[in-house]
């Protein structure tokens, strides 16, 4: 072990070495002195370090990696965020300027889509702690977006019960005309005319006559179910009612032969009976009557009798096969 | 006055030299021993104390840590419900235009493609390049048809007023385009039956616009068919439909200017839904009437109308 080696000191007095004893009052005066002037030198250092040098102390960079880390995980959800946002955005935009519309829904507004977002600060509690203001933001449009999911979604519902609804009403709504317009043509149209058989007064015509050839297919013009097969003598002869839902029925009057029962189910463009002469009648025609509600209506207003032969029987075509793509 | 040793060996005090040897040395010593024990003091300081920089550190760290979770495990839910909802949307768009909803969100070239080549710096310059030389030869053509074009005009300057290049509908934003010229299907037969303008959808009683400046031709009221529809002669061979309309609010042989509003949208006749179809003829035969809108719209905007017109795959008649 290395020794301590005792210090001595020339006595000019007395001419001799003079051991030197510390004393233990000394020894603290030293110490304390030590510490305060290598405290002095550390506060120097610090000073130079920070001030001069312009470092940054290890334990604040050290933080500093920490919350780097912590803004580019919150970088990451951002992105996730913009991204689902423009989604969302995109969808708004076709819900209110396609959707809606479509179906005769009114617009939602953008005040609705982004209620209860103004007012209270209910982010009071990040306030201060949050630098950069990036974490506040962050919570905001994340409760922002998820609201605006939350009323897009509810709107999709309500949308999607009345796009699936109008699917099924372009089905059911007798749109077609009832035979083909090859070998037909219209003889009678809806309203007052005069009687055709006793040619005496004026009465309300409440449908449609087409003429044709007996033994020509009569097509049912809309999905539904018949509800009524009955044979009149004296008016409309063997005739056929079909209920379409939706408020719609539709009458086929003076048929050749009925071809369904009733409580069958039809598709549009299923044959349900031969066109004929039967009852009131003064020649071979359907007389082809569109009830809406109860009321009979104008059914030129519903199809296009001018539509090309070649189009309407790929109409009673496309029916035929879908029909068998189901059987099959 | 220097310090003394006692020398054993040779038995005589002799001058401490130690603490004198070279001032250099000394102030070395200092030095390293001060930064040692300023080292020693930070670190027993940082260990108790924080500065006030780092106390808000340590405090934002908590919180995002605290925060991130909740937030992480939110924008999962949201990621969900929005692909949910894309999923919807797409069933809803189908059941209304029989095809798929236009993706505008399609990225451009991803340059991170290119990261899996070792040399994959030579091949972005080589992409680069390649690309460079395209769009030079792409400058070249279009400056030859921007020419012909500016001659043309020069000499023809009045046949600009006929074309019907206004998007005949207010306020009209691309997504209300609906299908477009061409094979589509029929709303209520299924049938594809070829449809000879484009749709707008938009709301009932949305103003109806004219294309172009011209004269009223026909104003015709229906419930069958095409509905009320007005057509209006605007010179030049250019003939513009306008059917399913509500209100018509023009007669015929009235004057309008290109951008009147001549009526409102409805859905009268045979239409599935209130939207306006709109057609276009040039000497008799129908044209697509997207081609006349650059007046009205930029390129970007026409490219996507020129998409959604394509793909959208039902009519509303």
């Amino acid at each position: 072990m290395f020794l301590r080696r005792k210090k001595y000191k020339f006595n000019p007095d007395t001419l001799n070495f003079e051991y030197q004893k510390e004393i233990f009052v000394k020894k603290l005066i030293k110490g304390i002195s030590f510490f305060i002037l290598s405290t002095i030198v550390f506060v120097g250092y610090f000073f130079i370090y920070t001030s001069v040098l312009g470092y940054e102390l290890p334990k604040t960079s050290l933080l500093k990696k920490r919350s780097a880390v912590w803004y580019s995980k919150l970088d990451v959800i951002s992105a996730q965020l913009a991204e689902n946002q423009n989604t969302l955005y995109e969808l708004q935009l076709r819900d209110n300027n396609l959707y809606r519309p479509i179906f005769g829904m009114d617009e939602i507004s953008q005040d609705v889509r982004n209620a209860g977002f103004g007012g209270v600060d209910r982010y009071d509690y990040l306030k201060g702690l949050d630098r950069s203001g990036v974490l506040t933001s962050l919570c905001q449009e994340t409760d922002i977006l998820i609201k605006k999911a939350y009323i897009q979604s509810s709107s999709y519902e309500d949308v999607d019960v009345l796009a699936t609804k109008a699917e099924e009403m372009a089905y059911c709504i007798p749109r077609i005309s009832p035979v083909s317009p090859r070998n037909t043509h219209l003889s009678s149209g809806y309203g007052m005319r005069l009687d055709p058989i006793t040619k005496d007064s004026y009465k309300m015509h409440s449908g449609l006559d087409i003429s044709g050839p007996i033994g020509t297919p009569v097509y049912v013009t809309g999905d539904g179910v018949i509800t009524k097969i009955y044979y009149d003598m004296f008016g409309y002869g063997h005739y056929i009612v079909v209920d379409h839902g939706f408020g719609y029925k539709t009458r086929y009057a003076h048929l050749n032969k009925v071809l369904v029962k009733e409580g069958q189910k039809v598709k549009r463009g299923d044959e349900i009976a031969l066109l004929g002469n039967s009852g009131r009648s003064t020649g071979s025609h359907v007389h082809y009557e569109v009830i809406f509600r109860g009321k009979a209506i104008n059914p030129l207003n519903y199809f296009n009798y001018k539509i090309k032969p070649s189009e309407y029987a790929a109409i009673i075509h496309n029916r035929k096969n879908n029909e068998d793509s189901v059987n099959s | 006055m220097g310090r003394y040793n006692f020398d054993k060996d040779k038995f005589q005090f002799e001058e401490d030299k130690n603490k004198s040897k070279t001032i250099i040395t000394t102030i070395i010593w200092l030095l390293i021993s001060s930064v040692a024990l300023s080292i020693l003091y930070y670190l027993i300081f940082s260990l108790f104390f924080s500065t006030p920089a780092e106390k808000k550190l340590v405090a934002e760290n908590k919180i995002i840590k605290k925060e991130y979770a909740s937030i992480n495990s939110k924008v999962i839910l949201l990621d969900d419900a929005v692909s949910d909802l894309e999923i919807r949307d797409q069933k809803i768009y189908k059941e209304i235009f029989n095809s798929n909803p236009p993706d505008f969100n399609q990225k451009s070239i991803d340059t991170t493609s290119f990261l899996g080549y070792d040399d994959f710096t030579k091949k972005i310059v080589d992409y680069t390049g390649h690309k460079i030389s395209m769009l030079e030869y792409e400058v070249k053509k279009n400056d030859l048809i921007v020419d012909s074009l500016t001659s043309f005009l020069k000499n023809n300057a009045s046949s600009l007023r006929n074309i019907p290049s206004k998007v005949p509908l207010e306020n009209f934003t691309i997504l209300q385009t609906g299908a477009g010229i061409g094979k589509k299907m029929h709303p209520y037969y299924k049938t594809i039956v070829y449809h000879e303008g484009i749709d707008f959808i938009a709301n009932l009683g949305t103003n109806v616009l004219s294309a172009a400046d011209g004269v009223v031709q026909t104003v015709y009221r229906s419930s069958s068919d095409k509905g009320n529809y007005v057509a209006i002669n605007h010179g030049n061979g250019y003939i513009t439909y306008y059917y399913h309309l509500g209100l018509i609010q023009v007669r015929e042989g009235s004057n309008v200017r290109g951008g009147d509003v001549i009526g409102e949208v409805g859905t009268t006749g045979i239409s599935f839904a209130p939207h306006l179809h709109y057609e276009v003829k040039l000497n008799g035969k129908v044209v697509d009437p997207l081609n006349f809108f650059f007046g009205d719209i930029n390129p970007a905007i026409f490219r996507q109308m020129l998409m959604i017109s394509m793909t959208t795959g039902q009519s509303l008649d």
